[in-house]
């Protein structure tokens, strides 16, 4: 593999911001993502939503076991780990980062990188946000390690605010595939509760904040969490319009055709 | 027997045993690189496994990885309780924490990885 | 100091604790910058006496950091025809190096509310980006300079026109630092620093730009600047700001360049009588009131905000925009009433004690029938009246360029 040495001024962070896809689509837009990162030898970056109400699993959760409240919802599974995310009212925030770049090291590394670019942003806004401590750190009451649900668990490094009632409330998550070339991780921000959810729904970003006084404009938060991401990597930032418009020509469409696919969905 | 021991640039290691098998696990590096291991999904004994294919993942808290095979063979032997005792892979990455074992295609392969002082230095140069 | 960063939340007093840092953040520090929170970044108001420093520039050599300034770049082979569908003047058929003045303006597609984003400065730059095949002008690239407090809307405004492809607009503010050396001095300590370029950097004509390896550093040497006096701005990479910043200081030091602040840059660019956004220029200005009518070209051209143009081109009637000069130094601020004969005709849309003239002045929209200048009028400076005149704009211009020592 060969990689490209980038001259600082002219190496560029690529960002896609996407319209509302399907989970199969979503899925493969971000292994295409890696293909890229590994092509230039730089990070990239995603942001994009989704089209319906869609439960992720992570690679190795049993699909059988999903909560029965959230058995009717479209299912896709991640390649990457963590626990089941319940998508629709979150922001998802793919960052792709070559194994030879400074971000491809460490796992923690990069998910520390992304989340505290957020914990940046919120604070310049007056909002109270952190990144957890991890297990010896204060655990909400709710909190389990093996929950089901992504947003049920805590690791070091997820992002969590201040929910009101003395807990600290998650509302980002991210979870990591790390490939030969190339590292893919999937983040997921909750933005609002999830009306799908039912009683598996957390409060998102926007209604934590707003019980600290403060208004968040979603697509705000969006440009300057990439701004920040953009910083910290000591990069420029190219913007794109989504990559899922040309999902023949990228090969994106052949991609989702495996996330589609049965065996991978229920391969546990 | 470690002077024996090789290694591939995706972190696994390979030992050559005297009855013509090979033991494969992954670094010490690689295991702190991923930290909290949680989960290990390993490929069945008699399966065939191919140089630079993924025979089995490992999952972390943060992250999925793929275990990659050093060289081409069929898997002889599995460490089937690792699975339940992942600790053991930070405790004894190159001894109790083996992973699986292989019967290579061709023994000789084994010598065209890197050596401990190769790796080594690859590790010293992988940014952090 | 004028502007301020766009609230991220929908309150509108919200601080912000951690300003953004340019490359130069030490340097300031070093160089005993006061350094204060201007549209969200960390940047000096002065280093010493902010009059010393505009008259530096005035006489000599001033240096500032304007790495707070948005630098975009856009390329592809679609870049010039798109970035000329959404300014306000033609930046297509721009010759290599050749630097214009516009306005950027959005249009609401659904009510057609047409909102003046900001002012900018397009470059058809002499540069390639590393990563785009060098091919001469196949891959041409179109640099602009935005205000830091509307980089971000600019950004989003710009991405949200962005076609599928053909088009790749980067943000380099980051990634790169800007500083602009202003005075009669300039020319000679920037072209005198820029070894075999000399010749070519000391000729540059105004509104032009040019590569150059400026201090063994490789920069894009500008012919521009925000004070009224001959200067240039550079953009190099922001690890190599300071030592370039250090260059330029050294280089000047006989001819009297000083490090200058925010603050120098506000009273020089007002008594140059040059519009700020947020200040002479807002979303909803009409730009032939503001004197702005020249970066409007709207002959056989459709843009977000044309139509309004257009409208506006044909009104005549509404405020304009005026010089006032004060017989005191007492300075008008921003918002200060202005009267006539006892009845309020306008606004100060800008305010200062301006070293070189020794006096206030300020700038205002006023009514248009009490524009002309000998004008008198009173302005309300908290409690007292300041009386003044209409003058004309602007304040200060520059002696006729002598020869390049």
């Amino acid at each position: 593999m060969t990689s490209i040495t980038p001259r600082a001024a002219d190496a560029i962070i690529r960002c896609w911001i996407d319209d509302p896809a399907p989970g199969d689509v979503n899925m493969a837009a971000d292994e295409w993502l890696a293909g890229f990162a590994v092509g230039t030898g730089l990070p990239v970056v995603r942001f994009s939503c989704w089209s319906a109400a869609t439960l992720s699993l992570g690679a190795f959760q049993e699909s059988a076991a999903v909560p029965a409240g959230l058995a009717e919802l479209p299912l896709v599974r991640r390649p990457s780990g963590g626990g089941a995310i319940l998508h629709g009212t979150d922001l998802t925030c793919t960052v792709a980062v070559p194994r030879v770049h400074a971000w491809g090291g460490e796992a923690q590394r990069l998910y520390d990188e992304v989340h505290r670019a957020l914990v940046a942003v919120l604070g310049a806004a007056g909002v109270e946000a952190a990144l957890h401590p991890g297990p010896d750190g204060p655990q909400d009451v709710a909190a389990e390690p093996d929950a089901y649900l992504c947003f049920d668990r805590r690791a070091r490094g997820d992002m969590v605010m201040p929910d009101g009632g003395g807990n600290w409330a998650k509302v980002l998550g991210s979870a990591q595939r790390r490939h030969r070339a190339a590292v893919v991780q999937h983040g997921s921000l909750l933005w609002t509760k999830n009306p799908a959810g039912g009683a598996f729904a957390h409060r998102g970003l926007a209604e934590l904040a707003a019980a600290q006084g403060r208004r968040l404009d979603r697509e705000m938060v969006r440009d300057r969490w990439l701004a920040a991401i953009t910083q910290a990597s000591g990069l420029s930032l190219a913007l794109q319009q989504g990559c899922t418009w040309d999902m023949d020509g990228s090969g994106i469409a052949a991609i989702a055709t495996r996330f589609r696919d049965p065996a991978w969905i229920h391969r546990r | 027997m470690t002077a024996a021991m090789r290694f591939a640039k995706s972190h696994e290691w390979i030992r050559p045993e005297a009855d013509g098998t090979a033991t494969v696990g992954i670094s010490a590096y690689a295991v702190e690189a991923l930290t909290d291991l949680v989960f290990m999904q390993l490929p069945k004994v008699g399966s065939r496994v191919e140089a630079g294919q993924s025979f089995g993942e490992i999952e972390s808290v943060k992250a999925v990885s793929d275990l990659y095979a050093p060289v081409s063979g069929e898997v002889v032997a599995v460490n089937a309780t690792l699975p339940e005792r992942l600790e053991t892979l930070g405790k004894d990455p190159y001894g109790e924490g083996w992973i699986v074992r292989i019967r290579p295609d061709d023994p000789a392969a084994v010598d065209t990885l890197l050596d401990r002082a190769a790796y080594d230095a690859l590790v010293a140069s992988t940014p952090h | 100091m004028p502007e301020g960063t766009a609230p991220i939340t929908g309150q509108a007093h919200t601080v912000s604790p951690e300003p953004l840092r340019t490359p130069l953040f030490n340097w300031h520090q070093r160089h005993g910058g006061r350094i204060v929170d201007f549209a969200g970044w960390s940047m000096p108001v002065q280093y010493g006496s902010i009059v010393d420093e505009h008259l530096a520039v005035r006489r000599a050599a001033g240096l500032f950091d304007v790495s707070h300034m948005g630098r975009l770049t856009v390329s592809g082979p679609d870049a010039a025809a798109w970035l000329e569908s959404l300014m306000t003047r033609r930046v297509a058929g721009m010759p290599r190096g050749r630097v214009r003045y516009t306005l950027i303006a959005s249009e609401d597609t659904a009510g057609g509310a047409v909102r003046i984003l900001d002012d900018a400065l397009v470059a058809h730059a002499p540069v390639v980006p590393a990563d785009a095949p060098v091919a001469g002008d196949a891959a041409p690239v179109l640099g602009l300079v935005v205000n830091a407090s509307n980089r971000e809307r600019v950004l989003a405004w710009l991405r949200s026109r962005l076609p599928a492809r053909g088009v790749e607009l980067v943000d380099r503010t980051f990634a790169t630092a800007m500083l602009a050396v202003q005075g009669p001095a300039a020319a000679g300590i920037v072209s005198g620093l820029t070894g075999p370029d000399a010749a070519r950097v000391a000729a540059l004509a105004n509104y032009s730009s040019t590569t150059a390896t400026l201090a063994g550093v490789p920069a894009v040497v500008s012919r521009t600047g925000y004070t009224g006096e001959d200067g240039y701005e550079v953009v190099v990479a922001a690890p190599q700001a300071t030592a370039v910043c250090d260059a330029l200081l050294a280089a000047g030091a006989a001819k009297g360049i000083l490090p200058c602040g925010l603050g120098a840059r506000d009273t020089l660019r007002l008594e140059a009588g040059m519009p700020l956004y947020g200040h002479e220029l807002l979303e909803d200005s009409d730009p032939f009131a503001i004197g702005l009518g020249l970066a409007i070209d709207l002959d056989g051209r459709r843009f977000p905000g044309s139509e309004r143009f257009r409208a506006a081109a044909a009104h005549t009637g509404g405020p304009v925009r005026v010089g006032i000069a004060f017989a005191g130094r007492r300075a008008a601020r921003e918002g200060s009433a202005v009267v006539v004969s006892g009845s309020e005709c306008g606004r100060v849309t800008s305010g200062s004690f301006i070293p070189t003239l020794g006096r206030a002045v300020a700038m205002a929209m006023i009514e248009r029938r009490y524009a002309a200048p000998g004008t008198a009028v009173e302005v309300i400076v908290r409690d007292s009246s300041q009386p003044g005149e209409v003058v004309p704009l602007p304040f200060y211009r520059r002696p006729k360029p002598t020869a390049v020592s």
